[in-house]
């Protein structure tokens, strides 16, 4: 089991800086919501049904193959400072952040693999890399998805999909980004043109920390919401 | 001239208010019909988890995976807004492929009994028999 001191001095991959394209993608993300089929999702469920949630998900999270020698802590044993520091590598949100009993993560090693439980969706699972590799962030989380539904039961409609607490989640329940450093469209003052063109492509464009945050002058995230189809997302996802 | 498409609320925050206009239902069923089917619509709640249609309206989230079914009109709309498609055509998870795979089987094994009995066929029949007690057991095993 990994302490959070030594989480502290290892950068995550994904801040090295490296990886394909990396002068201009910093990193790419994939991120599955998933929740369970016989339990109220969290922002509903009643703190006992939360702390029963998380004591069924947890232990087999950590047990992944992919978990081993990881980083678990429950958000109420992490203090402000630790919690910043997760929500700065992305490793959590904002949201998870402000969660306390109930909620915990769970992340590799390396810090390209991270699950959140009880977030909005009973699991947030994502990966992230250096770099533009969405593929192989898609691999590593599908992978750890697959798995996990053998031991757990997923809230899933033969026509929708995976169910998940917000219904623009419903379907794949994934979200690819890449975050992407353009300085020259913003020097050039062509970066408005260019969102609002992607924007008639189905991809969205977000601010570095996420949905709520207005966009910093020099970076900017390109988000797309999977409607139906699970992609082994391309260079924009779609 | 600039055209811009506002939600109820950012409408009326820009200022833009129009107390003339009245709901689709009230044309259609009276005055004070869109208010009825609203109250109606907030009262319904979810068998499974208690959560309501105005819980919704508060938190844009749903309380269960029920919910789903529950508030299956409504959402109906709403997805189809949001989505590109309201057929998920991606991943499936192993396990509940593999229960409806077996649901799928068992129906048309039923179907095809019923089919051999009427027509007196009383060898297939038992043939089929057999193959369903051995789905039962799969199915079971699976669950």
């Amino acid at each position: 089991m990994m302490k959070f001191s030594s989480v502290m001095t290892t950068p995550g991959e994904w801040l090295r800086g490296e990886g394909p394209h990396h002068q201009i993608v910093i990193s790419s993300r994939i991120r599955l919501a998933r929740n369970l089929r016989n339990h109220a999702f969290p922002g509903w469920a009643k703190k006992a049904e939360r702390i029963a949630i998380l004591d069924l998900i947890r232990p087999r999270v950590e047990q992944l193959a992919e978990m081993q020698d990881s980083f678990a802590e429950s958000l109420q044993d992490l203090s402000a400072l630790e919690r910043q520091v997760l929500v700065e590598r992305h490793l959590i949100s904002r949201e998870h952040a402000a969660k306390g009993t109930g909620s915990a993560v769970v992340m590799n090693r390396r810090q390209t693999l991270s699950v959140m439980i009880n977030e909005e969706d009973h699991l947030r699972m994502q990966s992230i890399r250096s770099g533009l590799q969405l593929k192989q962030a898609f691999k590593l989380v599908d992978k750890i998805d697959s798995a996990l539904e053998e031991k757990l039961e997923f809230a899933y409609d033969q026509r929708l999909g995976y169910l998940t607490a917000c219904p623009t989640n419903v379907g794949t329940g994934m979200r690819a980004s890449a975050m992407l450093h353009l300085p020259g469209l913003v020097l050039s003052e062509l970066i408005n043109q260019v969102i609002q063109a992607v924007s008639k492509i189905g991809l969205a464009v977000r601010g570095l920390y996420g949905e709520g945050q207005p966009l910093p002058d020099f970076e900017s995230d390109h988000a797309r919401r999977e409607g139906g189809r699970h992609h082994q997302s391309s260079e924009q996802g779609d | 001239m600039q055209k811009v498409n506002l939600c109820d609320a950012c409408s009326k925050e820009k200022g833009v208010e129009d107390p003339k206009s009245f709901a689709l239902a009230d044309l259609l069923l009276g005055i004070g019909a869109s208010e009825e089917i609203e109250k109606s619509a907030l009262i319904q709640k979810c068998p499974v988890c208690g959560f309501s249609q105005a819980d919704f309206k508060k938190t844009g989230r749903l309380g269960c995976a029920a919910c789903y079914t529950t508030f299956a009109e409504g959402l109906h709309t709403l997805l189809k807004a949001m989505h590109k498609g309201t057929e998920h055509v991606g991943k499936l998870p192993q396990r509940a492929h593999r229960t409806i795979q077996l649901s799928h089987r068992m129906r048309a094994l039923n179907e095809n009994l019923q089919k051999a009995v009427a027509e007196e066929n009383y060898e297939t029949a038992a043939s089929l028999r057999d193959q369903i007690k051995q789905l039962e057991s799969e199915q079971l095993s699976n669950t």
